[in-house]
């Protein structure tokens, strides 16, 4: 679905974040990208949606090159999760939600249809939440509302970064168990950047570990967390590494 | 009724107080319209050019800085808007005005928080539509700050604009200090510091209204 191949990457005048980085995402795959701020997650992030282009190397996007795809329409069939939420707080919780399909045309009431769907889908009911606006939403309902948000315009891909960065811990877990399981049974591929590995395990089908721009390790939560060898993986894992192996087990023994 | 007390003088003349004050906001009202109609869109467009955008103010600055009796009297000779009468008065309004608004529109729109824009445009709006549906709105408080700092300069300069044969309040208070007929001067200074209060006020309760709208307070 999306690929990077053997892309560098630097902001004009500054170091490289990137150096000859290639990266396959296939459809449907929960990908998540793991790594200390810096280490170019979401650079990554930035280049697949076109928000970045190449110093070298070359993007594709559903098999095409994206230097040759016109910009909006690529990120219009992306949903995308910043950093925050980042709702517009001029705009009700309906009117962030039904922002994509507003921007590709569609009509009034096929808008309030995708939000009122999307909404449901996040368990935000509409009779409830379609007229507030986002400052008077709890934080968590706020992280429902713009996930709602980049589900609404029906798009293949979602690409989120660290979507629950700034809630506590018992409400970043409710969310990522609920929200990631939707995700999966829409049948999305996702792009999924975070800096806390524990999220990273309990969530991705892949987890890509980087660091300075380079992967250290690729592979399903199992691989990364029990054949963990590079010293900066080992680090990551830290104190939680006992849980994270009892948890990729216990995962494997469920599925398996 | 004596004409050179209070009520005596606006009994008598309320026809030419009421002519002179309409005058006066005209003139204001043109300056004002004229400076939005440059000022919204070149605000908007030095946003997007931070380069061009220290040198622009710094001229807009510049001529806020020539004391209004000058910058009339200079204009008063210049080609085309020259001459006796409202031009040279309405085109010092305008250049009075247009830092105000463009100082405005540029400071909202630089307020905007840089990751909504970034949100924007990363669930594909074209600049057009980030402007429109985002930056604006969000800017349009600030907008309306600076017109309301526009208008409330423009209505006191405007009373100088009798200098140059530009009408408005300002006659009242000229001629009045010429005959040393305090009613009169007190005719001219009231309706002008009453236009200015309500210039104040209206736009204060846009700029509230607009806040509230952007959910900013």
């Amino acid at each position: 679905m999306f690929a990077l191949e053997s892309v560098t990457f630097a902001h004009p005048g500054g170091r490289s974040l990137l150096k000859d980085f290639s990266l396959a995402v296939p459809a449907r795959q929960f990908c998540v990208l793991v790594g200390a701020s810096g280490s170019g997650k979401t650079t990554v992030l930035r280049l697949m949606n076109g928000m970045l282009r190449p110093s070298a190397g070359r993007v594709r996007a559903g098999g095409r090159d994206t230097a040759e795809q016109d910009p909006i329409a690529l990120r219009r069939g992306i949903g995308y999760v910043p950093q925050g939420g980042s709702l517009f707080p001029h705009l009700t919780v309906a009117e962030n939600v039904e922002l994509v399909p507003r921007l590709c045309g569609a009509a009034p009431a096929e808008r309030a249809r995708a939000a009122a769907e999307a909404l449901a889908a996040v368990r935000l009911p509409e009779a409830e939440f379609a007229a507030r606006y986002p400052d008077q939403l709890s934080g968590g309902q706020r992280q429902r509302a713009a996930v709602a948000r980049a589900l609404a315009g029906g798009a293949p891909v979602v690409m989120m970064d660290e979507p629950f960065g700034a809630l506590d811990n018992a409400l970043r877990e409710e969310l990522q168990d609920e929200l990631g399981a939707l995700l999966r049974r829409l049948g999305k591929t996702v792009v999924f950047v975070t800096h806390d590995i524990h999220e990273a395990v309990h969530l991705g089908d892949r987890l890509v570990v980087m660091s300075e721009g380079r992967i250290l390790a690729d592979g399903t939560p199992a691989d990364v967390v029990l054949e963990a060898a590079d010293p900066f993986v080992v680090r990551l894992l830290g104190r939680r590494r006992a849980d994270l192996e009892r948890f990729v087990r216990g995962k494997g023994d469920a599925d398996g | 009724m004596d004409e050179r007390t209070f009520w005596g003088f606006f009994l008598g003349q309320r026809g030419e107080i009421l002519r002179l004050t309409l005058q006066h906001a005209g003139m204001v009202a043109v300056a004002l319209g004229a400076a939005a109609a440059v000022g919204l869109p070149l605000g908007v467009w030095l946003s997007r050019r931070p380069r061009w955008a220290g040198p622009v103010l710094w001229a807009a600055a510049a001529v806020q800085t020539v004391p209004s009796v000058a910058l009339l009297a200079l204009l008063l000779l210049a080609p085309v808007i020259g001459g006796i009468g409202a031009r040279p008065a309405v085109a010092a309004l305008f250049l009075y005005s247009l830092l105000a608004i463009l100082e405005g529109v540029h400071a909202g729109l630089r307020q905007v928080d840089p990751a909504l824009s970034d949100a924007g445009r990363a669930m594909g709006m074209t600049e057009g539509q980030l402007l429109r549906l985002v930056e604006l709105p969000l800017a349009l408080p600030s907008v309306a700050a600076g017109l309301r700092v526009a208008a409330v300069t423009c209505v006191a300069t405007a009373t100088v604009a009798s200098y140059v044969g530009a009408g408005g309040l300002g006659d009242l208070i000229f001629r009045g200090v010429g005959r040393a007929n305090d009613a009169m001067v007190a005719w001219g200074a009231v309706p002008a510091i009453a236009l200015s209060l309500a210039a104040h006020a209206g736009l204060s309760a846009l700029e509230r209204r607009l806040a509230r709208r952007a959910r900013l307070s």
